[in-house]
């Protein structure tokens, strides 16, 4: 009842159309990419020796935990350096360094046949590293390994300002999205399947209806131009009314990313791992914002170089959009299988005033939060309230700051919350 | 070229406090333009007091917090700019009696600035809302010094609550037609405070900065709504529904404060249910120290009284929003029938007394046009 509690959500400019229609620029790779073995904060085991020879598809790292994720070689060449070198997350973590022979070499492929079952599709999502590309990067095969699943949806709504590359990886690449999903929903037993989109991406939908129409049981959802509307919880709410404890087969849903089907389409056809990655470089603090498609461990630097360069004297580079995007410090940090957006804005510092208490962060926090309590017994050191509070259901979706008219960093608080609470742990 | 580190997000909302209340303070003024074309028309002293009330209230609120930011070797201007010390003082101008004198307004105005919300730590701080501290003032320690008129003292609420709040419907007839009937009342072309006694541009005012995200709109709705329903029923018992129940919301302040007061963010809970169970609490005080405590500025009272129930009201609503949404809903609703079934019956113990037309007598006896 958003009379009630609020509304969750809000709508923001998305200023899309920087590079929604102009041509995507194909980056030559570079002589030296930089693979950062991170899963998150979790850090992957190396499994290639410097003077290694290296193919496109070679594994070089798995991360196999509870879990499991290979790291895949883009290039063919040569492990020149294996460094610690501060990620994306600012924390130091391993790069393999591979120089490139520029012979493109590949290694033996396995393609999957269309006839494949749901053991199957399950096995060769695991085997291909195929993550979830709508930023998060969990593995995708590990959400299939159900038999609750009642509805599939396909997130395909990129609600983050400035970011286009879902969109345009759709437009580009249709058949391996047909594909793509036609197999992911064979694999997750449900009865339907919904790919959801926001209603203002008319084109799209347009192809989209035209692509499917012949499938059963495969539907485009329309929804609102509304942040974040793209975050499972949120999505699931809005197209099921449901909420959900922790994971949204609880709500009997299974949601992939479109990219991430459109890669597991490819990955069929060609057996390709995640090699490549569409990055959206936008913002107001570069030249020319384009799309643009890299090898994965491409650095931000050339990223930045190929649409024209820094505008500003002063700017923050963020990997991803601008509300989600993590800011980093140096440029040369790289691209990962999960990542789908550079973004540069020039750096001006907000000046902060007093809180007066509204509840406008509360109104719009998706997880249903008051930040302003949070922040409250953060001050006061009060750690049990903050716990009792549920920080830690907290996205970092950056709603609270976004909002917030005394333009406090409130998500920045909430993130302290969250790491004094690990702490304490 | 520099790469500097900042955690997100990295872009924000055009919604700022600044602007928010620099909305607020047009919208004060529109109010007070009322007031001055009203009081112009009846000249001389009224239009003096129109002018110099908030004049030497604003001049007050603003020099306070100017010493206060001396003191504390603050930057004068930086500090004022997000302090908003105007606002404090023309919402105080504008809902004290026109006939206060103005040295009452400046210590009223003091006493509001500096221990209504300074002393709290300033802006953001404060418990009670700094106006309703300052016009609580005038109203309790400041009572002599009002320039007694017979005119501009008769205003519809005072002579309203002489009477205990009840009149039979006939009475309430010849009450409502000495001050111009519903329709006037609802316009605001009659003696009071400087801005509480437009209605109309009152709630003009509530929907353009409902609109522009200034003020929470249900806070004002569940106030003036809780007000209404149970004047329309007591009215209903006494043979007239419909003129007491508008009666009840025109008159004394109600609107001007449900709009400017009880929305200030500050002093009132930061939940949406806690905002509403707020807004229905300060309805019941309002009509209970109406009809009981016969103070004909119930509203002022019923806003420092609910102010000291915000953090109660917080601590109930306190967790997430998600998991306590019905028990929210069950809250707003028990509150709200239990408020209005509490007014109703306090409302019905109340007895008619007869009514001389005090408007007619007065005209004769000063010769002033009435209107």
């Amino acid at each position: 009842m958003p009379f009630l509690i609020g509304p969750m959500h809000q709508h923001i400019d998305g200023r899309k159309e920087l590079t929604a229609h102009n041509e995507i620029i194909k980056l030559a790779p570079a002589k030296e990419l930089r693979i950062a073995l991170n899963h998150g904060n979790t850090e992957a085991k190396c499994l290639v020796e410097v003077g290694q020879q290296v193919r496109i598809g070679t594994k070089i790292a798995e991360r196999s935990d509870f879990v499991y994720v290979p790291f895949f070689s883009p290039v063919s060449g040569t492990v020149v350096r294996i460094e610690k070198k501060p990620g994306v997350n600012l924390r130091p973590v391993t790069h393999v360094v591979i120089e490139n022979d520029f012979q493109e070499t590949k290694e033996e492929l396995s393609t999957l046949s269309e006839d494949a079952n749901k053991e199957e599709i399950i096995a060769f999502l695991k085997e291909k590293g195929i993550i979830g590309c709508g930023g998060a990067g969990f593995p995708a095969y590990f959400k299939y390994q159900t038999d609750k699943c009642e509805i599939l949806l396909i997130n395909a709504v990129e609600c983050e300002p400035y970011i286009t590359s879902d969109a345009r990886m759709i437009e580009e690449h249709i058949d391996y999205l047909k594909l793509g999903v036609r197999m992911l929903f064979r694999a997750s037993g449900a009865k339907v399947c919904r790919i959801c989109i926001k209603e203002n991406k008319t084109e799209l939908i347009k192809l989209l209806e035209e692509t499917f129409k012949s499938e059963q049981g495969i539907e485009i959802t329309r929804l609102k131009d509304l942040y974040p509307m793209g975050w499972e919880r949120t999505l699931v709410y809005e197209v099921l009314h449901k909420r959900y404890e922790k994971l949204p087969i609880e709500a009997g849903a299974i949601i992939s990313n479109a990219t991430t089907a459109i890669y597991f389409g490819r990955a069929m056809k060609t057996g390709m791992p995640i090699d490549q990655k569409l990055i959206t470089v936008s913002g107001d603090a570069v030249k020319e914002p384009h799309n643009v498609l890299a090898k994965v461990g491409t650095s931000f630097h050339d990223l930045v170089d190929a649409c024209g360069g820094y505008t500003a004297e002063q700017v923050k580079v963020l990997a991803g959009g601008p509300m989600m995007g993590f800011s980093v410090n140096k440029d040369e940090v790289t691209i990962s299988p999960s990542s789908n957006a550079v973004t540069v804005l020039r750096f001006e510092k907000e000046e902060e005033i007093a809180c007066l208490r509204c509840g406008t962060c509360a109104d719009h926090c998706p997880s249903g939060l008051r930040p302003v309590n949070i922040m409250q017994a953060l001050k006061a050191n009060d750690l049990t309230r903050v716990k009792l509070l549920k920080v830690s259901d907290c996205i970092e979706c950056s709603l609270c700051s976004y909002n917030c008219p005394s333009k406090i960093a409130v998500t920045e608080n909430m993130r302290r919350a969250k790491r004094l609470m690990a702490l304490r742990k | 070229m520099e790469i500097k580190f900042n955690p997100g997000p990295n872009i924000r909302s055009g919604r700022s406090t600044k602007k928010i209340m620099l909305y607020l303070t047009c919208a004060l003024l529109a109010v007070y333009l009322f007031g001055l074309q009203f009081y112009a028309r009846q000249g001389g002293f009224f239009l003096e007091q129109a002018i110099l009330l908030p004049l030497a209230s604003v001049a007050t609120a603003v020099i306070t917090e100017c010493l206060y930011a001396l003191y504390y070797k603050k930057n004068v201007l930086s500090y004022l700019r997000t302090s908003f010390p105007w606002v404090t003082g023309l919402i105080l101008a504008l809902c004290v009696p026109i006939n206060t004198s103005i040295h009452a307004v400046v210590m009223a105005c003091f006493v509001g600035i500096f221990f209504g919300k300074l002393v709290f730590g300033g802006f953001g701080q404060n418990l009670f809302n700094p106006a309703g501290v300052g016009r609580a003032i005038v109203l309790t320690a400041f009572t002599g010094a009002r320039i007694v008129d017979v005119v501009s003292s008769a205003t519809p609420t005072t002579t309203f609550a002489n009477h205990g709040w009840i009149l039979s419907p006939q009475d309430m007839q010849v009450f409502l037609n000495d001050f111009g009937g519903l329709k006037n009342l609802f316009i605001g072309n009659y003696f009071g405070a400087l801005g509480e006694t437009s209605t109309l541009v009152i709630l003009v005012a509530a929907v353009v900065l409902s609109l522009l995200e200034v003020i929470d709109w249900y806070i004002p709705a569940f106030y003036l709504g809780t007000l209404f329903i149970s004047a329309l029923i007591i009215g209903a018992f006494n043979g007239m529904a419909l003129e007491y129940a508008l009666f009840m919301v025109f008159t004394g302040g109600a609107a001007f404060s449900a709009v400017f007061m009880l929305t200030d963010p500050v002093t009132n809970p930061n939940t949406r249910a806690g905002k509403m169970v707020f807004a229905i609490l300060a309805a019941f005080l309002t009509a209970l120290i109406r009809f009981k405590a016969s103070l004909p500025e119930g509203v002022v009272f019923s806003i420092l009284l609910v102010n000291i129930l915000t953090p109660a009201i917080e601590k109930y609503f306190d967790g997430k929003s998600t998991d306590r949404e019905k028990k929210d809903a069950l809250t707003v609703a028990a509150v709200a029938v239990i408020c209005i079934v509490g007014i109703v019956l306090i409302g019905l113990s109340l007895e008619p007394k007869a009514y001389t037309s005090v408007m007619q007598t007065a005209a004769q006896l000063t010769g002033r046009i009435w209107l």
